[in-house]
């Protein structure tokens, strides 16, 4: 079976890989969310706030921003989401890994709360 | 048409392009070498000249000790020529750093020796995000018609006519991600993140190679990168994220 009709078959979510729960739900009905008729890229734009060619700063301002809106607004709040996507979309899997560790010992250098 | 995307034997120009960028890359090029050719049939033909008739030669001058025209126009000329080359040149430059409206962001990880790709716009059914690594093809695994130190296991696949952003890093020591094809070549260097874009305007196989020493398999560290059909990338996203 290809992976075009695996992903036709069944019913996924994608999740958010920090908090664990389902931000789309994709089933059979509408199709796998790599579909061309239905696949639409998403990626973060230019922020004029970083304009070079040097990104951490536009990765590393994403996670504080999205923990302090989670920290106010809570984890349902949809708006977040956009710097979760920027931050996501961004920062190397090993940074965030690593950011979240410190997160949870309590040595984040930057203040969430 | 066959396009030269690979290195060939006795190869003496730059590989074709395949984004606007390298194309602007090889208009730069060409424009700067016929000049430069003008430069050198002028400087030879006036060495010669000199060398041959010292004597009786305008140019000669054996006796001259100071020329105040000559020393303005031998300044001048070659300050114009500089300030002409400059800018196309740095136009180039910073229309080739533009990142506008990219559709989609791979990130782009140099480890010694390999690179790790991961393309976080996407996740898997786990919500995982879609990374996997690529290594070179060792020499006794190449089969005919392979590039021996530049073909790897796997390729960063990317659609084609579409923006794409790359973000850079390494993990380790400073590698150097580069694509001559797409005339791509950026730092990657360990604690930040570069931003570099292109558009791929056919579909094809092009290959590039660390351009930072980065250690000893500095050369084992080849990328490769294909550039297929949006349909193809979907089917290779979804299979991804099995
Ligand atoms: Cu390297």
């Amino acid at each position: 079976m290809s992976g075009t009709e695996a992903a036709a078959n069944s019913t996924y979510s994608f999740r958010d890989h920090t908090t664990g729960k389902p931000t789309t739900t994709y089933s059979s009905a509408m199709s796998s969310p790599f579909d061309i008729k239905t696949f639409k890229f998403d990626t973060p734009q230019f922020d004029p706030r970083f304009p070079h060619v040097n990104q951490t700063k536009h990765c590393a301002q994403n996670y504080v921003d999205y923990h302090k809106c989670v920290a106010v607004k809570g984890e349902d709040f949809e708006p977040c989401q956009i710097f979760w996507k920027t931050f996501t979309s961004l920062c190397p899997v090993d940074w965030v890994e690593r950011w979240d560790d410190q997160r949870e010992a309590g040595k984040f250098p930057v203040k969430i709360e | 048409m066959t396009w030269l995307d690979v290195p060939a034997p006795w190869a003496m120009r730059l590989q074709d392009a395949a984004s606007p960028n390298q194309e602007g890359i090889h208009e730069l090029y060409d424009h700067i070498m016929f000049y430069l050719a003008l430069v050198l049939g002028l400087v030879s033909y006036m060495t010669i000249v000199i060398v041959k008739d010292f004597t009786k030669n305008k140019f000669a001058h054996k006796q001259l000790r100071h020329g105040q025209t000559l020393e303005i126009i031998w300044t001048m000329f070659p300050a114009l020529i500089l300030l002409l080359m400059s800018f196309p040149s740095f136009i180039l430059l910073y229309l080739s750093d533009e990142v506008l409206t990219p559709a989609l962001t791979v990130k782009i990880v140099g480890l010694q020796w390999y690179w790790k790709y991961e393309y976080s716009d996407f996740v898997n059914k786990t919500g995982e995000t879609l990374e996997y690594e690529s290594y070179i093809m060792p020499d006794d695994m190449l089969e005919e018609g392979n590039t021996r130190l530049l073909d790897t296991d796997t390729s960063i696949v990317l659609p084609v006519d579409t923006h794409v952003r790359f973000i850079v890093t390494a993990n380790d020591v400073m590698h150097s991600f580069a694509v001559p094809s797409l005339g791509i070549k950026i730092d990657a260097t360990p604690g930040r993140l570069n931003q570099v874009s292109t558009l791929m305007e056919r579909t094809g196989v092009f290959y590039g190679q660390c351009s930072e020493l980065c250690g000893v398999n500095h050369a084992l560290m080849p990328m490769k990168m294909q550039c297929v059909t949006m349909e193809d990338f979907l089917t290779y996203l979804s299979e991804l994220s099995e």
